[in-house]
């Protein structure tokens, strides 16, 4: 029976301790430290065709599986960490959105996915779209495609994970996002977006969700 | 459930490795316009086809210059610049990996200079166009240098212009030349 087993075993059929590279031990034990715990995904449509929504939720299949890399939808803005805005901002869509991102906890990185997201895409002179995420909300990370594939999807998720660790690590030390003015135009980008590091802290997150040593 | 269990294991991992092996794309695949500021003319047929704007053209105030700019945050991967493009300066390329954290690094630009009409002096065409339309007729009509240099005087002329001098020589032509004695 002993060769129906998976994986490496001793004679008495017992799994034998994975054993990592250094490298890859180096890794891991650095994205445990920094992180420590999954990021936590929610969708919020602002309008779109659901072509992004389809293209999201084929990434969440077994074929290029973000649970790898901790990352997880959630049905609930609450429970999220990473906020993940398509289609073009519509008129009717936008108070929703924005008490989407009022109601997940700090710190939180919004992402702008799509063509819409981006800037309203083929929408973009609509009478009634806002066109575009970073018109009601800070934006973290762009990803541009109509729809993004799940590969670009997962490149976007890593550069969210770069600047969400960038953030955690910040938070202890730097002041509080500053509240959102009256109007709906945010003062500034993101604070991590200005940081000079945020680029190779990213270069590493990509590294670490790769498993691959990355040479900074 | 054995069974099930011996399908789990006879199909195995339909996970991809991704980000630790590059993802296999299909041929076809409409990534990121490549494009090439050497090979282009500015003669605008990609922001004319654009259908979402993402490519646009637009002339600097003073009219020295056109910049030809692509938002590839609008970009809806169409590759209906690559059809047009006259010079295949625009090809969609396989790169999928375009996410960024700042807006700006969604914008490419490439400035061209604007030819100035030799008679009056004012901008109206893109320089690199007529190079292109005189080189094409170089190579199709065999011009000499010599035809090719008046022609270039033609060419960066600008039609106003060249109103203008058709209406003034037109002192040459006699009217009435075809009419009979007794009409006169």
């Amino acid at each position: 029976m002993s060769h129906n087993l998976l994986g490496p075993r001793d004679e008495n059929g017992l799994p034998v301790p994975v054993t990592l590279d250094e490298s890859i031990a180096k890794l891991k034990s650095t994205l445990l430290n920094n992180i420590r715990r999954s990021a936590y995904v929610y969708r919020v449509d602002c309008g779109g065709c659901n072509g992004c929504e389809i293209e999201i939720f084929s990434t969440l299949s077994p074929i290029f599986d973000p649970e790898r890399f901790g990352i997880k939808v959630v049905p609930s803005p609450r429970h999220a960490d990473i906020l993940l805005f398509t289609g073009a901002v519509t008129r009717a869509m936008r108070i929703p959105a924005l008490r989407a991102w009022e109601s997940a906890p700090d710190p939180k990185i919004s992402i702008s996915y799509g063509a819409c997201g981006n800037s309203g895409g083929i929408f973009h002179d609509l009478y009634c779209v806002w066109g575009g995420t970073d018109k009601i909300v800070p934006v973290d990370v762009y990803i541009p495609g109509c729809p993004p594939s799940p590969a670009a999807t997962i490149y976007g998720f890593a550069l969210a994970l770069a600047c969400w660790i960038r953030r955690l690590t910040a938070s202890s030390t730097m002041p509080p996002p500053p509240s959102l003015p009256p109007c709906f135009i945010p003062p500034c980008r993101s604070r991590c977006a200005c940081c000079s590091t945020a680029k190779r802290d990213g270069w590493r997150a990509i590294a670490m969700a790769a498993r691959l040593p990355i040479v900074l | 459930m054995l069974k099930l269990i011996k399908k789990v294991l006879k199909t195995g991992d339909a996970t991809v490795a991704y980000p630790a092996r590059p993802v296999d794309l299909a041929p076809n695949f409409r990534g990121k316009p490549e494009y090439n500021a050497q090979q282009c003319i500015a003669c605008g047929a990609c922001a004319n086809a654009c259908p979402s704007n993402a490519l646009t053209m637009t002339t600097a105030a003073d009219g020295s210059s056109v910049r030809w700019s692509l938002f590839l945050g609008r970009c809806i991967f169409c590759a209906r610049c690559e059809e047009v493009c006259p010079t295949a300066a625009i090809t969609l390329s396989q790169a999928f990996e375009l996410s960024v954290w700042k807006k700006e690094d969604l914008f490419e630009t490439a400035d061209f200079p604007i030819c100035q009409c030799r008679k009056c002096g004012k901008p109206y065409a893109v320089q690199k166009e007529i190079d292109f339309a005189l080189s094409l007729l170089q190579e199709s009509a065999a011009l000499s240098d010599q035809q090719l240099a008046a022609r270039r005087v033609q060419y960066e002329t600008c039609p106003e212009c060249k109103k203008m001098h058709s209406l003034t020589s037109s002192d040459r032509i006699n009217i009435g030349r075809h009419l009979t004695t007794e009409a006169r």
